[in-house]
């Protein structure tokens, strides 16, 4: 699309612009010597012939100017896309300037016929003298051809630049919110309404018996409800937060669960400052519990590994779960979130994967060493 | 002097089934609160508490309760599950933060269905539901476990000389009619239910398991090869080398979803 010509008013104001261009051209035609435009300097009439013989053809010539679009097109000025090589200025210049001179030499074609309307015009007789005049003006057309076009050159590339760096910004702002979007249905998804609706019945029941133990719950589920999110609103978060956040949903559940939920934590203490994306343990630990846990008469262990390798740091998820357990449904919910958050920050790099014996599963997110490192 | 006084009535004896102890001490709370409250009339007394489908099975079997709180969302067994397997007829009122389950709760002929967290004051109108069940005289209305629609049991419940076997369907290789019962065959195991074999094909998913004859369902898992035996009798052969009889419409079943 061209930037001016698929604006009505871009076009509009371009055009405008031409008209005091005329107007000073046709000041620099009457200055630029005397007898250069006849009468000139007497009765006025000169003034109407300068400005007859400049003001339209400047305004037709700023309309041509408008292909310059598809030269600036062809060769930009620094390539906004990666990858592609600049033209050289060599190359640059000769084109645009060759563009130049067929474009002046258009206009003065142009001109020459304007002028020998102009004279064919039966009022005023003054014009009678245009094609001499504007064969006098010759030069002062060529200069001004030449600069003119230059300059709408110019314009044509400031426009460029700015529509690319508009859409750069609208494709920033797009990916924004389309990640802000993503991040909203996550939590939605992950802010599972059951376990909620379990924990205030847990909360309920320790009212009356042991007050302060409900006042602890209440609180613990209060912080675990902002630390989701405070930490979905963020891009990373270090792991030691992760781990705290997944930590404080494993309490909640323990007061639910008593001895049947035990926590088992082996993490490389090194590795707590390294960052990670916001929420990808506590859905892989959620399933740990509804998934294998709570499935299980006696319980079982739930084990958090994080081990740094050497090409990538491992955080892992163990639990125990019944093998006689109906393959479970809704599973897939909390993994597929925290393989989207994986794939929008590391792309190829990162990834979660699961494996299941007949009595045990794990989850295993790897995130390559350089993406974590702060 | 009227004989059937208030005073007279016996408590309503109350069983709770829920696998987590908070939920069981609330049950509790309110229970005694109740019985604080409704003395004159009886009140309440906690015949049990049981924290998994097994023990709730167990101590029903032992001494059968007025009441059965029965949580939904248990491991091994289900509040569904536990209702098949009781051998007789309980009011039962569900308590879950699940509102999924309310139409098959309702079409087990629940009293109540208490969606967790719930007041005292609801708690209280479930029970007095109950009472007014049974001092109408009403029969508990045996309760048909369904599933909703679209969905195939998962696990087979048997009980065996006070135990219950719970068997997963894909470990079945296939059962066969005996009479009354359904024997069921599970690698080394047997065992025998009280079911019709139609019954069981209705609870199956059909595009697991196969009415390959009037006498027999097969899993499709298990089936190695079909041999032709006679003109329009084939015989399933199956990894362990047990040929079962198909018979020509089961032969077109099979055919279709192979």
């Amino acid at each position: 699309m061209h930037p001016i010509l698929a604006h009505r008013r871009r076009l509009t104001l371009y055009l405008w612009a031409w008209l005091p261009v005329g107007f000073l051209l046709a000041v620099l035609a009457v200055v630029s010597g005397p007898g250069a435009v006849p009468g000139a300097a007497g009765e006025g009439l000169g003034w109407w012939l300068a400005l007859a013989l400049t003001v339209p053809p400047t305004v037709a010539y700023g309309l041509l100017n408008l292909s310059s679009w598809y030269l600036c097109r062809t060769l930009p000025l620094g390539s906004l896309r990666p990858g592609e090589e600049n033209p050289s200025v060599l190359r640059l210049g000769l084109a645009h300037f060759l563009a130049a001179g067929l474009s002046t030499f258009m206009w003065l074609v142009l001109g020459v016929l304007w002028a020998r309307l102009l004279a064919l015009l039966p009022w005023p007789s003054g014009l009678a003298a245009a094609p001499e005049t504007f064969a006098a003006l010759f030069p002062l057309f060529v200069a001004a051809g030449v600069l003119l076009y230059l300059l709408a050159a110019a314009v044509h590339y400031l426009l460029m630049a700015f529509e690319a760096s508009r859409a750069a910004e609208a494709r920033a702002l797009e990916s924004r919110v389309l990640a802000r979007e993503a991040e909203l249905r996550a939590l939605r998804a992950q802010i599972n309404p059951h376990f909620l609706f379990n924990s205030l019945n847990s909360i309920s029941a320790r009212i009356g018996s042991n007050p302060p133990a409900a006042r602890h719950m209440c609180i613990s589920l209060a912080d675990f409800f902002r630390g989701s999110l405070q930490a979905g609103a963020r891009e990373a978060v270090t792991l030691g937060e992760e781990l705290a956040l997944a930590e404080r949903y494993l309490e909640i559940e323990e007061a639910r669960y008593g001895e049947r939920l035990r926590l088992r934590r082996e993490v490389d203490p090194d590795a707590l400052q390294l960052t990670v994306p916001p929420l990808i343990l506590q859905p892989l630990v959620e399933n740990a519990v509804g998934h294998g846990i709570a499935h299980l008469l006696e319980g079982g262990e739930i084990r958090l590994t994080v081990e740094q390798r050497p090409e990538a740091v491992v955080i892992a998820v163990h639990n125990p779960r019944d093998p006689d357990a109906p393959p479970s449904r809704g599973a897939g919910i909390g993994q597929n979130n925290v393989r989207n958050r994986l794939e929008r920050r590391y792309g190829d790099g990162a990834w979660l994967a699961v494996s299941a014996t007949v009595d045990a599963y794990r989850a295993e997110v790897h995130i390559p060493r350089e993406g974590v490192s702060r | 002097m009227s004989a059937d006084h208030a005073t007279g009535a016996p408590p309503l004896r109350v069983m709770i089934v829920d696998d987590e102890a908070p939920a069981r001490q609330l049950l509790r709370e309110y229970l005694e609160t109740y019985h604080r409250e409704r003395q004159g009339e009886g009140g309440v007394e906690i015949a049990a508490e049981c924290a998994n489908g097994f023990e709730a099975v167990k101590r029903v079997a032992e001494a059968p309760p007025d009441l059965l709180l029965l949580d939904i969302q248990m491991p091994k067994l289900d509040g569904f599950e536990v209702l098949e397997l009781l051998d007789r007829d309980l009011p039962v009122v569900f308590t879950t933060a699940h509102e999924e389950h309310a139409l098959r709760a309702f079409e087990v002929h629940a009293v109540d269905y208490l969606l967790k967290p719930f007041s005292y004051a609801r708690f209280v109108e479930a029970l007095e539901r109950t009472v007014e069940r049974r001092r109408q005289g009403q029969p508990p209305p045996r309760p048909v476990p369904q599933r909703p629609p679209g969905t195939f049991m998962e696990r087979i419940l048997v009980r065996e000389e006070g135990e219950i076997v719970v068997l997963p369907v894909a470990r079945l290789d296939y059962a066969e009619a005996r009479d009354d019962y359904v024997l069921l065959k599970a690698g080394e195991r047997e065992h025998l239910k009280q079911q019709t074999l139609t019954s069981l094909e209705e609870a199956l998913n059909p595009r697991r398991f196969v009415r390959i004859h009037r006498s027999y369902i097969l899993n499709l898992d298990r089936l190695r090869k079909i041999e032709l035996y006679a003109k329009d009798s084939r015989v399933a052969i199956l990894p362990d080398g047990s040929r079962l009889p198909v018979s020509r419409s089961g032969y077109s079943r099979l055919k279709e979803l192979l």
